[in-house]
């Protein structure tokens, strides 16, 4: 994989244990049902909406490696057990930034989340997003999406969420959908699937300002344990970033860290254990599970389809694997 | 943490009102000397670097000026970090005559600018950097002022952008640079998005490559475009794209480019096209 975050080329693909399509998928006739019309009164159409992937495909004629199925699923933007980091799962594209920074917010300020997304009942969305101009003042910009989106075994192909419920299973809509009118709002999927800051994304759903430090500073450790431990404490978003991809740090299975990828960070905490005070970082890899299946396998990690990715560190260790911390607010 | 977004003008080294610059500080070449100056200096101090390898990986929080006594002073990145990175409002840096090489970091390997400021880099050469995550081999800006002067840029990688990332709201002055290279997945070796403007003068891009094909490539969203306007720049090659969704601006005059620009520049006169090097 590129490592997650870091796919390479045209084919976004972060999880490379996911087999690879072999050719687009053709839209099958049954799917070719008509958008839902939009009432009057409403100010887009949802035939007139840009579709990201489609104008990519109609503007440069590439192939477009997955189709677009109709929500047609009664999929829901938000499931009954609320907005939670666990919704997310990124999908074959690289944006580990957006998907780490949608789960940070989701965990620090689901209501954020709540109150950037309505659901319009016409089969379309509309996602508020806040940026930053030149002074520093907070703008606001608003796109609307329907709930196509592209499609790979069945499964949305970028970010997505199922989950069980009470035995039953859930679509949440919410990150699919907000992945989707972010791409919209930069222009395409492949327009913002070559990295990003995450801390822009959490700017987008907060109007808060993000601010990045490095972990690596000489004698800055306590300095930036003290920040994370009040963020945690407050509730602002975070995320953490790791270094290149080649490096040493990222080749060990049993850290289970891979580079240029964007994690969650849940939350600090310290624990008494005898006589001294460790520190740990809860991270979460917005995967949904911590290694890759073939990692997995070699370390024996027998909880990595099961622990939806959130896993803790230990403060030496997160400081070693992590070179940056983003908090949000 | 962010301070004040204006830098003070009395401590400003890159403003043009500030006393001539005269070495306050010397720091020697090696171990920790650098980080502990930074460290020690207060706002608008002028430090002087003496020849040699300086250890950095370090952020610059206060306003100085960094001053190389001679050829060949380097920074040395760690590999885990920019070389230098700016992450509060308000700094006012000016980069003189140094060597910024060997960083790594998500953006701007060489130079990661988050702040809202001010940074000037004049007679520097930046190489063999790497902004692997999101762009910018050499530097990488999203906020305030950059000014870049007689600058070398050598063999830097980004993912976008091999040499320089323009992102969000900001504007670059680029002026008698010389690029040389660099590679990235997207624009070998300038890369603007979001509302970044940038004036690029009388540089000259060499062999540099993404692997899009393209030596500049602007983008912006539905709420913002950037701007790029080449005046009296030296292409040999690859290709300049603009968007394809959102489209940003941009205009050349005077500018030598490859036959595969035409159209795609708007032509402010006087530019010559021909046929790029394979």
């Amino acid at each position: 994989m590129p490592s997650h975050d870091s796919k390479k080329k045209k084919n976004h693909r972060p999880q490379p244990q996911q087999p690879k399509p072999q050719q687009p998928r053709p839209q099958q006739p049954g799917q070719q049902q008509p958008k839902p019309q939009a009432p009057a009164q409403a100010p887009v159409k949802p035939r007139d909406l840009v579709d990201p992937g489609v104008t990519r495909d109609e503007k440069t004629k590439a192939p477009e490696p997955y189709a677009y199925k109709k929500n047609d699923r009664g999929a829901q933007l938000f499931g009954p057990d609320g907005v939670k980091a666990g919704d997310v799962r990124q999908g074959y594209i690289g944006d580990c930034y957006l998907a780490a920074a949608m789960a940070s917010v989701a965990a620090a300020k689901p209501d954020a989340i709540r109150q950037a997304m309505k659901d319009n009942k016409d089969g379309t969305f509309t996602v508020r997003f806040y940026e930053l101009d030149y002074s520093g003042r907070k703008t606001v910009h608003s796109e609307t999406v329907d709930g196509d989106l592209p499609h790979y075994n069945d499964m949305p192909a970028y970010a997505k969420s199922t989950e069980k419920v009470d035995g039953k299973e859930y679509m949440e809509m919410w990150p699919s959908i907000f992945e989707k009118a972010y791409a919209q709002w930069k222009g395409s999927y492949e327009e913002m699937g070559h990295g990003g800051i995450s801390g822009d994304v959490m700017t987008a759903l907060t109007g808060e300002r993000s601010s990045q430090v490095s972990t690596a500073g000489p004698g800055e450790a306590d300095a930036l344990w003290t920040k994370m431990k009040a963020a945690s404490d407050q509730k602002k978003p975070m995320t953490a970033g790791t270094g290149g991809e080649e490096d040493a740090r990222y080749k060990d299975p049993k850290a289970g860290v891979y580079g240029w990828h964007a994690y969650t960070v849940l939350g600090v905490e310290e624990a008494k254990e005898g006589d001294k005070t460790k520190r740990y970082v809860m991270c979460r890899n917005p995967w949904a599970k911590r290694r890759r299946n073939s990692d997995a396998a070699a370390v024996g990690d027998t909880t990595n389809d099961t622990a939806g990715g959130v896993f803790k560190l230990e403060w030496a260790e997160f400081r070693r694997l992590y070179d940056n911390v983003t908090v949000n607010g | 943490m962010h301070a004040a977004s204006a830098p003070d003008p009395a401590q400003d080294p890159t403003s043009a009102a500030a006393a001539k610059p005269i070495c306050q500080v010397q720091v020697e070449a090696g171990g920790d000397h650098l980080a502990r100056a930074l460290l020690e200096a207060t706002p608008g101090t002028h430090l002087c670097l003496q020849p040699g390898v300086h250890s950095a990986s370090l952020t610059i929080s206060k306003s100085l000026t960094l001053h190389g006594n001679a050829d060949g002073v380097i920074l040395q990145g760690s590999g885990r970090d920019s070389v230098l990175r700016i992450d509060d409002d308000g700094v006012a840096l000016r980069l003189e005559n140094l060597i910024l090489q060997g960083g790594s970091a998500q953006a701007g390997g060489g130079l990661a600018v988050y702040g809202r400021g001010k940074v000037q880099v004049v007679d520097c050469t930046f190489r063999d950097n790497v902004g692997g995550m999101v762009g910018g081999g050499a530097i990488y800006v999203r906020a305030g002022m950059f000014i870049a002067e007689r600058c070398q840029f050598l063999n830097n990688r980004g993912r976008q952008g091999g040499a320089l990332m323009f992102d969000m709201a900001m504007h670059a002055d680029v002026l008698r640079c010389t690029f040389t290279g660099n590679r990235a997945e997207i624009a070998g070796a300038v890369r603007l998005s979001e509302a970044a403007e940038a004036d690029i003068k009388a540089s000259k891009f060499e062999d540099n490559r993404g692997d899009d094909g393209s030596t500049l490539r602007l983008s912006g969203t539905r709420s913002r475009v950037p701007t790029v306007r080449l005046d009296h720049c030296e292409v040999d090659g690859g290709t300049l794209i603009n968007g394809p969704e959102i489209q940003g601006h941009i205009t050349a005059k005077g500018c030598k480019l490859p036959t595969a620009w035409k159209g795609i520049a708007a032509d402010g006169g006087g530019n010559t096209w021909r046929a790029a090097k394979p």
